[in-house]
């Protein structure tokens, strides 16, 4: 076998072996979470309730809620969201559990990415069943639309997912972790979450997706550009 | 030999500031719909050029730090940083005063006010995360990066909101933007204002490091005291 | 330079306030710093000597 394809066959074995190690990470994470399941119950009765309170302290006719629907869903998301990207590291405190990881032979952007793959696939379970009780709430139909609706929520959770874990592991040893989290994330998700309750918005109204596509390319440029910073700083957080 | 450089430059400030409020108030012409208000311009606008300037080189000394290793660049970024701050709320709040009286609402929405906000935000968060950590490396590498990440977002914030049309912000004005048509009487004091902006940053920036450096030096004599 | 004199007063009166606010911030500070540094240093020199 000549050298160069020996090096290139090394390298996509390099790449097998990455995306390996961070799907075992996230399984391993979606598979605590789903035997306990606190993070899910505590987000998901956490957005009932606001939801419910949104409703009381709004009470909004249709024309009303077709102004501001889609940003009602995204702070219900934003708010629940925080609960689980907050466990996402502080799971790891416990018997020194974080340190056995970055002891172990996964890279620190394995972990990383292996962490946010988990959250997202919670971050989306949450979201979906937000979605329908949304729906059943404030009498919205949703279901007409739900190509383009689910392709908003993936880009814009993926967003919130990037952020939400880089800075779950910035805050991990912070005294006043619960408090630091929302503070840190909620102003660098002003972007994404423009972009996707106006998107939102006008997709429960029954638009098309065509003509917003600006604010598509917008939550795509924001994942890309921030999911790259994430997997190229982690290391400096986590290790130093 | 750095308090004498301090003194130079406190009269320096002090010089020109005074200079420029004289011409600013009493030499300029009232503005054909604006009248007197206008003025506001030239403390709010350069606040913001220097204030986004001194985000960004807080973001570049963050840099260094992370290359370099030496805590005395994380100190410089921390005390640009937070000299920003308050740069940044001059800027919103002066903005928001103008913004009353021209477009009669207190806030707006549009591509400026809304970054410099964010901006605010996430810097301000930086600056309570470092209250938060005491061990002087691990603060110094999360500031690192929590600096890095606000800097992008509020340039890409600023980029957003830019491509979306809301009007209410006014176009650029300075000659040398692409669509600045400002008179040239009125466009000195600006300069000079800006100018003044960053002789005030930097001697606040120079006070803060030397409160740093007595911290350092408390820091040392107590783990010595300690001992 | 009548017209809309009131607002022009609040806006330069609102930069100078927070100009002031933070200077006094890094006053108390620096009293602060200065009172822990005569602090610290009683503590070694007892044992300097």
């Amino acid at each position: 076998m000549n050298r160069i394809s020996a090096s290139s066959a090394s390298q996509r074995e390099n790449s097998f072996l990455f995306l390996r190690q961070c799907f075992t990470i996230a399984a391993k994470d979606l598979r605590a979470e789903w035997r306990t399941k606190e993070a899910l119950n505590a987000s998901l009765a956490f957005s009932t309730v606001i939801l419910i309170l949104f409703s009381f302290a709004l009470d909004p006719n249709p024309e009303m809620l077709q102004e501001f629907s889609g940003g009602l869903l995204w702070l219900v998301f934003l708010f629940a969201g925080a609960l689980v990207l907050n466990r996402s590291f502080a799971r790891e405190m416990q018997n020194d559990c974080l340190d056995a990881l970055l002891a172990s032979p996964v890279p620190p952007s394995g972990l990383f990415l292996g962490k946010a793959l988990a959250n997202y696939a919670l971050l989306m379970m949450l979201e979906f069943l937000c979605l329908a009780e949304f729906g059943i709430l404030f009498n919205v139909r949703w279901l007409g639309n739900i190509g383009p609706l689910a392709l908003v929520m993936a880009l814009g959770t993926w967003a919130l997912t990037v952020i939400g874990t880089m800075f779950s592991a910035l805050t991990v040893n912070l005294r006043l972790r619960e408090v630091m989290l929302p503070v840190l994330v909620y102003p660098m998700m002003v972007p994404p979450m423009m972009a996707a309750m106006i998107l939102t918005t006008d997709l429960l109204a029954g638009n098309a997706l065509a003509g917003n596509m600006l604010w598509v390319r917008v939550l795509v440029g924001f994942d890309v550009i921030f999911t790259l910073l994430g997997v190229a700083l982690i290391d400096t957080v986590l290790v130093g | 030999m750095r308090n004498r450089i301090l003194l130079l430059l406190t009269a320096a400030f002090a010089v020109l500031i005074a200079w420029n409020l004289k011409n600013i108030l009493l030499s300029l012409p009232d503005e054909a719909r604006q009248d007197a208000v206008y003025r506001i311009l030239y403390f709010h606008a350069p606040a913001a050029m220097v204030g986004l300037t001194g985000f960004g080189v807080g973001m570049v000394f963050s840099g260094i730090y992370l290359a370099t290793k030496n805590l005395y660049w994380d100190t410089l970024a921390a005390s640009t940083t937070e000299v920003s701050l308050m740069l940044a709320a001059i800027n919103l709040v002066t903005g928001s005063i103008w913004g009353r009286q021209q477009w009669g609402v207190w806030w707006a929405w549009d591509a400026r006010l809304t970054s410099m906000l964010v901006c605010w935000l996430v810097f301000a968060g930086y600056l309570m995360m470092r209250r938060a950590v005491q061990e002087p490396d691990t603060r110094a590498r999360l500031s690192a990066v929590i600096s890095v990440f606000g800097t992008v977002n509020a340039w890409f914030v600023y980029k957003v909101i830019e491509w979306v049309p809301r009007l209410q912000h006014p176009a650029p004005v300075l000659s040398f933007r692409t669509g600045g048509k400002i008179d040239r009487q009125l466009e000195t004091p600006f300069f000079w204002m800006v100018l003044a902006y960053v002789l005030l940053a930097v001697i606040l920036v120079m006070i803060r490091m030397r409160q740093e450096s007595v911290a350092r030096e408390i820091d040392s004599l107590r783990r010595l005291a300690h001992a | 330079m009548n017209a809309n004199f009131e607002y022009l007063c609040y806006g330069l009166m609102a930069a100078w306030l927070i100009v002031t606010f933070y200077v006094i911030l890094l006053g108390l500070r620096e009293n602060k710093l200065r009172k822990e540094l005569d602090r610290v240093r009683q503590m070694v020199e007892p044992r300097a000597k």
